[in-house]
């Protein structure tokens, strides 16, 4: 039986393991077997012209480490860039990285390009160092080529700024050196922000600038960190403004990006630094370029706002159409309203519908569209609510109102739709009767793949699952399982149980012997003329069996002691040989001299309930 | 007499676990035929954007119900829209995957998705291959009832075959005993499996035009490869607003933004 109760258990905790053990896809890694080399177009060069130098990494499995460059001495890197390509062959996928220099020698001579290193998993792989002849120039520099790279990426969205002596450089339009920031005084770089606006009504438009001043060339394209703008919902303005500045002698190329700002929480409330990050390249370090905070004081609008105001600050426009003024019952119209105009168009809150219950309406769904004019964010909204007419004849959808917050004139505005009047006839017609939602059921796939034609729509169920969760997240579920393993455990304790039981007829007697001296108390009661005999009979047998020892032939003082030595106090000892006593004279004394039968047998009764009690 | 007492009592015991089980896995209320009909009807006269408002509005109610979503799913697919059609048409397939209108016509929305090259056939391992097999025929709520009561039945048969003397009963009872429990465990892995990828491995489809797969989280990781609206994914994991992917069979693996795709669960 122990082996079988162990193999149960066995078995479930095999079935636990393997509910919960997954298969994993484990990924075979063949290993990186990389190669790296480095190339160059030309090995004999003039001092006007360009090397371009390419280092290609061939690798398996995981991107690698970028290679290490050497100190390129003799040389200047004009640009610089890089591009990756993956491959899968036969399910293994292999990544190609190629990074791209443009070289222009500053000295002659044989220079040399020291070999490139990368590490691959602990391993230092390493190309073969180049020799680049270089002679004179005579001043006249070439133009650098175009990147090759095959793959290359898209450039990141800051635009580049960097200068080329070649001439390739297209002018742009200057501005007047008044309009330089004060702070700009012939740095390297500089970045300013600023808004439009200090206090702004609550929701109404801030326009805020960036502008990036740069001088120098720079080897990268610099990372642009925009403020998180907490407490604002913004939008960037896709274009960006480039102009050239003079200022303390030097030529400053300007690149200005702006943002749209819709305050949304009242009092000060400030707009974190931007950032600008600027690669220093291989041989440099960067810079990174902070701007200051801005706090703007944000005032609350006035109180007086009309019933249906809910939260636009603008100037807006709305209109209302509707797709058809002729219907019958359950025949959908729609209706689109439109709300255009300027400002804070993305969050508007959804009109406030008013149709009758003579509508059955289902949810809107909205559709922006916002542009930039100038410096200002324009655009409309657009809901379409689709309307059901319940009951037949000339039915009104009522003028909806809209309110706004107009920023210029520091006041509320209301404007409505015209209502529309709808005929709903009480039939229906056309496809809506001339074709009932068909069911095919179930039918065997056929050519229907081939001839690209769906099957069409199911008809509503008569029920379906609303709100419910997959059984397998439910707790309960879970618990389940775990019920036949209880229901084991309680037959195998039921079964120990009753061999102890059998196994023991002394304890089974014990146990059994308030049950037996009711049963016969209670037969007792039918027999009121063998009442006194029962009653000794009972006690005695009860407490022999109780305390595993006949008592029938000890005297009342050793029935006593025996009694108290089991614990059982004075009063119920007195109460005991009382009963017993009783019973005697019962059975001798003659009729009408003792207590009734019945108030014996209670008596003898609640002295088994209060012995069971205590031995 | 005591033992079979307490068979009996055992199986009442289970049958009420089981019945407690089924009970917990529907909640089944009336449907609102009016709307479906109303959608329907928009969906005959072309009017897509409203059938799909319609039945948009009945999933977000909180109703899950195949019919819904395969007419959703066609709807999607007569607008042109093949990710959201086999989106849709796959949800369906999960509440009921013997629908063969469902099967139908995700079959025509997948053979229309365009793959940007050919990719190899996927090998799936044994475990794989039985849960597919399985969830072709059972949803996952009625492969866990499956289990369930296997797994009930099997500790029944197992207490039965305890009470009996050697001979040719307790024999076949054996037999009997060893059959359920080698369901029990095929179905649980099985279950077990649907659970694991749909938590670590949730399966999705790409509802962008086309989009580039990307080697990293980024706009500059771009490489040679794309994925077309329609193709369905495997999501490895997310970062920020890029999802790592790979497509059946990792035979192509990388990045995308995450509005990209949308989710099958």
């Amino acid at each position: 039986m122990k082996n079988l109760i162990r193999s149960f258990i066995l078995i479930m905790v095999v079935l636990v393991a393997g509910l919960s053990a997954m298969p994993a896809f484990a990924q075979s890694n063949n290993g990186n077997n990389p190669t790296i080399t480095a190339e160059v177009d030309q090995y004999h060069v003039s001092t006007d012209e360009t090397v371009m130098l390419m280092i290609t990494l061939d690798v398996m499995g995981s991107n690698p480490s970028k290679p290490q460059l050497p100190s390129l001495a003799g040389f200047t890197v004009i640009r610089s860039s890089s591009g990756t390509q993956i491959k899968v062959v036969n399910g293994e996928m292999s990544i190609q990285e190629t990074y791209q220099y443009n070289l222009r020698p500053t000295q002659t001579g044989e220079l040399v390009i020291e070999p490139v290193t990368v590490n691959v998993n602990g391993i230092t792989y390493s190309t073969d160092p180049i020799i680049i002849t270089v002679a004179q120039g005579n001043g006249n520099k070439q133009p650098v080529p175009n990147p090759s790279l095959p793959g290359m990426p898209s450039l990141p969205s800051f635009p580049s700024s960097s200068f080329f002596d070649s001439g390739i450089f297209d002018p742009e339009p200057q501005i007047d050196p008044s309009e330089a920031p004060t702070e700009l005084a012939g740095q390297d770089y500089f970045i300013e922000a600023e808004v439009d606006k200090m206090s702004p009504f609550v929701g109404e438009q801030v326009l805020y600038t960036l502008r990036f001043y740069n001088a120098v060339r720079l080897y990268d394209d610099p990372e642009y960190r925009p403020p998180g703008f907490t407490g604002f919902w913004h939008e960037n303005q896709p274009d960006q403004a480039n102009y050239s500045l003079q200022q303390a002698g030097r030529t400053y190329k300007v690149t200005e990006l702006q943002t749209v700002l819709f305050p949304t929480v009242i009092g000060k409330t400030s707009i974190e630094p931007a950032e600008i990050i600027i690669s220093g390249g291989f041989f440099g370090n960067g810079q990174i370029l902070r701007t200051q905070p801005t706090t703007l004081d944000v005032q609350t609008l006035p109180q007086n706002s009309p019933t249906s105001y809910q939260g636009a600050v603008g100037r807006f426009d709305i209109q209302a159409v509707i797709d058809t003024n002729h219907t019958a019952i359950n025949e959908p119209v729609t209706l689109k309203v439109t709300i255009s105009g300027q400002g804070n168009i993305n969050n508007l809150a959804e009109p406030v519908w008013n149709e009758g219950p003579e509508w059955r309406a289902f949810d809107s769904q909205a559709n922006n569209s916002t542009q930039f004019e100038g410096e200002k964010l324009i655009g409309s909204r657009t809901y379409e609510r689709i309307l059901v007419p319940t009951q037949a004849g000339n039915l009104f959808i009522p003028a909806i109102e809209f309110s706004y917050f107009d920023p210029e004139t520091s006041s509320f505005q209301s404007i409505n739709t015209q209502p529309f009047e709808v005929v709903v006839e009480s039939n229906s017609t056309g496809l809506s009767s001339a074709s009932p939602d068909i069911n095919y059921g179930s039918e065997p796939l056929n050519n229907d793949s081939l001839n690209n034609s769906i099957r069409p729509n199911k008809a509503a169920p008569t029920n379906w699952i609303k709100g419910g969760t997959l059984l397998t997240k439910l707790p309960g579920y879970w618990l389940l399982w775990t019920l036949p393993l209880f229901l084991l455990m309680g037959q195998l304790g039921w079964q120990q149980y009753l061999k102890r039981w059998q196994n023991n007829p002394s304890q089974r007697r014990r146990n059994e012997a308030a049950k037996k001296a009711s049963r016969a108390i209670r037969a007792a009661y039918k027999r009121p003329a063998e009442v006194y005999d029962a009653v000794v009979q009972i006690l005695v047998t009860f407490i022999s069996e109780k305390l595993t020892r006949p008592i029938s032939g000890l005297t009342q003082d050793e029935l006593d002691e025996l009694l108290r030595s089991e614990g059982v106090d004075e009063d119920l000892i007195e109460r005991v040989q009382n009963c017993i006593t009783l019973s005697e004279f019962g059975r001798f004394a003659q009729s009408g001299e003792n207590s009734s039968p019945q108030e014996l047998l209670r008596r003898t009764e609640k002295l088994i309930v209060e012995l069971d009690k205590t031995l | 007499m005591r033992n079979l007492i307490t068979l009996v009592v055992t199986g009442i015991i289970l049958i009420i676990g089981l019945l407690a089980a089924i009970n917990m896995s529907t909640h089944s209320s009336e449907a609102d035929i009016e709307a479906v009909s109303i959608a329907n009807k928009l969906y005959e006269s072309g009017q897509y954007d409203q059938a799909i408002q319609i039945y948009q509005q009945i999933i977000s109610q909180g109703v899950q119900d195949s019919a819904i979503y395969y007419n959703l799913g066609n709807v999607y697919y007569k607008q042109g829209d093949l990710g959201l059609a086999i989106v849709n048409y796959e949800r369906a397939a999960l509440i009921n995957p013997r629908d063969s209108d469902i099967q139908a016509n995700l079959t025509i929305a997948r053979n229309q998705a365009v793959q940007s090259e050919s990719l190899p056939a996927i090998a799936m391992g044994p475990v794989n291959s039985i849960t597919r097999l399985i969830g072709s025929w059972l949803s996952i709520d009625e492969t866990a009832i499956l289990a369930l009561a296997l797994w009930f039945a099997f500790s029944l048969l197992f207490l039965v075959w305890l009470q009996l003397e050697p001979g040719k009963a307790r024999t076949g009872m054996g037999y009997a005993v060893f059959m359920t429990l080698f369901l029990v465990a095929v179905l649980g892995l099985s279950l077990g499996n649907r659970i694991y990828n749909g938590k670590v491995h949730p399966t999705a489809v790409v509802v962008a035009n086309e989009i580039t797969i990307n080697s990293q989280p980024g706009d500059k990781y771009a490489t040679e490869y794309s994925l077309h609206n329609g193709a369905e994914v495997i999501l490895l994991g997310t970062q920020g607003e890029w999802v790592h992917l790979s497509t059946p069979g990792e035979t192509l693996d990388g990045w995308i933004p995450l509005s990209a795709v949308e989710y099958v669960l």
